[in-house]
């Protein structure tokens, strides 16, 4: 038992997501003839992405003790070193070794910058594309880009978030139907989708053919749009219940040595689990990694953090190139802010929160890799070149995808809302 | 005579008008005349400089007045008081942010302050008039088809036929131009692959000059399939990744001069089918992961082939 990080889902928030899944809540009609399935959608541009892994670094990512080491002052590291990596004259910190060797598909982002120093309002920021606010919850980036791209396979969910907290992937005004579906243990896939076994397949057909006999004249008596799209709900269960893609949520169906390639840990494990979903024509998965809330001895708690990024993410990229999938599939790192350039001694060399300087990165999809955009002083701690901010990392996300950016979504409010809000693609990172 | 009209102007003035207001007749108007000068989409002056709309705010249509500007909402429906059009044309004259800004219009009467509160006050409906919004997103949309050069692959492209179309997508297949200007079709079998067999593709025939980017990965295809894609002459991008096909299947593929990519891992694919996939001058990239081709052999097409990256992990 891997204890909770202060930051990670605990086993009641846990339990109340998959409660929400089980019901049916975030399964609900995805399918359902409101939403576009994936072959009306057209991308904007030729070889656009199919779809995007987002990995969240959530507690706030030490850009200085992870991806932005090069030519940084030795102050500012203090015991974290640069190494080199398969990508000729860029660098990384020693805590990501094997992330290093797959340099060669990464984008740095370095120039990233935010205007949120809070962990709640700075992670909203950055999967919403919009500041908090009291009135209105705006949509997870997965569901805007199952809104406006469809799913790929249409007995599968368009988005599911693994060990994330299901807030966090919520649909907000584009409805339950938009929200990822929860996944907390990767190993255990989605809970309850299974016939138990005390049941036979014919009784089971007979306990179905009994209820649709009895709701039937209830159907004929009252005719409701909320009825009929409770009833697509059941079809859709039993649609996917019985589907050959249920399989893509079961990563025992896996070699060991691949669960040994992507690392044990819970993150490990939520990457072999994307990889297997996207496969399987699932739209956007995100994995999140807590913990990286470094006030305190940041040199003993990034790395240990690290390790399970640096297993997760290196095997992700290795595994997606060698199946050919890493030119349809965007992999994207985010964290909701930086950490200090200082130092803190009284707290056992602690790093707090830094919003004004930070870095995130994206391979696959498109993107050239060994490469970086933006760039800050020596310090870490000002950007000098490339600022890039959460609205622009996200449409840049929809320019891979070859989404309409700028398509305007109105909210039952009556408010128009896009993807990235004001935020402009980074073309730059794209052949 | 005056004790019966008072009470009926004030009524007027709390209940604003039995009928809703109409925006194009009353509202836009008045604010055309105000604020449209500045307030439009960026234009190029005489000079060439392009002027951007003042405040970031433009009012050339419903959702650029909703989503406002640098400041905020331009109109929040339902809300006078966070709806900063509103706000900015009440501000006193002498005040930096009072709209329209002194010498640049007169500002508006009370009637028309007014008009423009109540009309928010309904819910600020736009009614027919749609502004600029229809064009919009096709001219500002990154990599529009205005921005690219024709591909050459697409001369000669004949329409797919809808039926056959229709046909493949109620397999669970998604089928689609591969970008919004194209007539070349991706088909990408991802749902349901154990039922997608050599039958699945001969539905395909009638497409073979369309289709242009094919994902097959862990049907049940097999050689067979491959002689049919051989005909595909527009092809440039084929994943059979975890099906049953061999070298006898690569064989077939020889006429598909423009493929540049080819995703063959996990497959019983050897070093025999080299030679072919030698003489597809356009290959780039090429997957060979948990094949039968040897380290020696993807490096030896690696090198034949110019640019190109042959992987084998």
């Amino acid at each position: 038992m891997i204890p909770n990080q202060p930051d990670e889902l605990s086993r009641r928030q846990l339990l109340t997501s998959l409660a929400k899944s089980a019901l049916g809540v975030s399964l609900l009609p995805l399918t359902g003839p409101t939403v576009a399935h994936g072959a009306d959608f057209v991308p904007n541009r030729p070889r656009a992405a199919k779809s995007v892994i987002f990995l969240m670094m959530s507690g706030g990512m030490s850009h200085l003790d992870t991806l932005d080491v090069m030519g940084k002052k030795k102050d500012v590291l203090g015991k974290t070193e640069a190494i080199s990596t398969s990508a000729t004259g860029m660098q990384l910190s020693a805590n990501l070794p094997k992330t290093a060797q797959q340099m060669h598909h990464i984008a740095l982002l370095n120039g990233m910058n935010t205007t949120q120093g809070a962990h709640e309002q700075g992670q909203y920021l950055m999967t919403r594309s919009y500041i908090m606010r009291g009135t209105i919850v705006h949509p997870a980036l997965g569901s805007w880009v199952v809104r406006l791209a469809g799913k790929r396979n249409s007995n599968l969910p368009g988005y599911v978030a693994i060990s994330t907290d299901p807030n966090q992937a919520a649909g907000g005004f584009m409805g339950a139907k938009y929200s990822g579906v929860p996944i907390g243990e990767p190993g255990q896939g989605l809970q309850d989708s299974m016939r138990p076994n005390s049941v036979s397949e014919a009784d089971f057909e007979k306990r179905l053919k009994l209820a649709d006999s009895m709701n039937k004249q209830f159907h004929t008596l009252v005719s409701n749009p909320s009825i009929r799209e409770h009833n697509n709900l059941y079809s859709d269960a039993l649609r996917l219940m019985r589907c050959e893609d249920l399989k893509g949520f079961d990563i025992a169906k896996e070699p060991t040595e691949m669960q040994e390639l992507y690392g044990k840990s819970r993150f490990g494990q939520g990457c072999l689990l994307a990889r297997r979903l996207v496969e399987h024509g699932v739209r956007f998965v995100q994995v999140t990694l807590g913990g990286w809330d470094t006030h305190y001895d940041n040199f003993t708690a990034v790395p240990a953090r690290a390790k399970d990024l640096d297993d997760g993410l290196a095997a992700l990229l290795k595994d997606l190139h060698r199946r050919g999938m890493l030119n349809d599939t965007l992999v994207v790192l985010g964290t909701e802010f930086g950490r200090t350039p200082e130092i803190i001694g009284e707290h056992q060399d602690g790093r707090d929160h830094f919003p004004q300087a930070f870095s995130c990165l994206m391979a696959g999809g498109g993107v050239h890799g060994g490469t970086f955009y933006g760039k800050k002083d020596d310090k870490g701690a000002k950007v000098v070149e490339g600022l890039t901010t959460p609205q622009d990392l996200n449409a840049t996300i929809g320019y891979a995808l070859g989404l309409p950016v700028d398509q305007v979504v109105i909210s039952p409010s009556g408010r128009p809302f896009t993807i990235a809000d004001k935020g402009k693609p980074i073309t730059a990172l794209f052949s | 005579m005056l004790r019966l009209s008072l009470p009926s102007l004030f009524l007027a003035a709390v209940l604003p008008a039995a009928a809703e207001i109409n925006f194009r007749t009353q509202v836009l108007p008045v604010l055309g005349k105000a604020c449209a000068e500045c307030h439009k989409a960026p234009q190029k002056d005489s000079s060439g400089k392009v002027q951007n709309p003042k405040g970031g705010l433009r009012m050339d249509a419903p959702s650029h007045l909703l989503k406002g500007g640098s400041g905020g909402a331009g109109i929040e429906p339902g809300d006078p008081d966070k709806s900063l059009v509103y706000q900015r044309v009440l501000l006193p004259q002498e005040h930096e942010d009072a709209m329209p800004p002194k010498g640049k219009g007169k500002p508006l009467t009370f009637a028309e302050t007014e008009l423009v509160k109540n009309w928010i006050l309904e819910g600020a409906q736009f009614g027919d008039w749609k502004g600029s919004d229809a064009a919009t997103t096709a001219a500002t949309a990154p990599g529009s088809p205005a921005k690219r050069t024709a591909d050459p692959l697409a001369a000669g492209v004949t329409e797919a036929p809808a039926d056959v179309l229709k046909k493949i997508a109620d397999l669970g297949a998604i089928v689609g131009p591969v970008s919004t200007d194209s007539k070349l079709l991706r088909i990408e079998f991802v749902a349901n692959t154990s039922s997608i067999t050599d039958k699945t593709v001969d539905l395909l025939k009638p497409l073979a000059g369309n289709i242009t980017d094919l994902d097959l990965s862990n049907t049940k295809i097999t050689d067979a399939s491959m002689a049919t894609i051989g005909t595909f002459t527009r092809l440039t991008r084929l994943s059979i990744g975890g099906t049953s096909v061999t070298d006898a299947g690569i064989a077939s593929l020889k006429g598909l001069v423009n493929l540049d990519s080819l995703n063959a891992h996990s497959t019983q694919v050897s070093d025999a089918a080299l030679a072919t996939l030698q003489s597809l001058r356009k290959l780039k990239q090429v997957h060979f992961w948990k094949s039968r081709v040897s380290a020696e052999g993807a490096k030896t097409l690696q090198k034949s082939l110019p640019g190109s990256s042959v992987s084998i992990d």
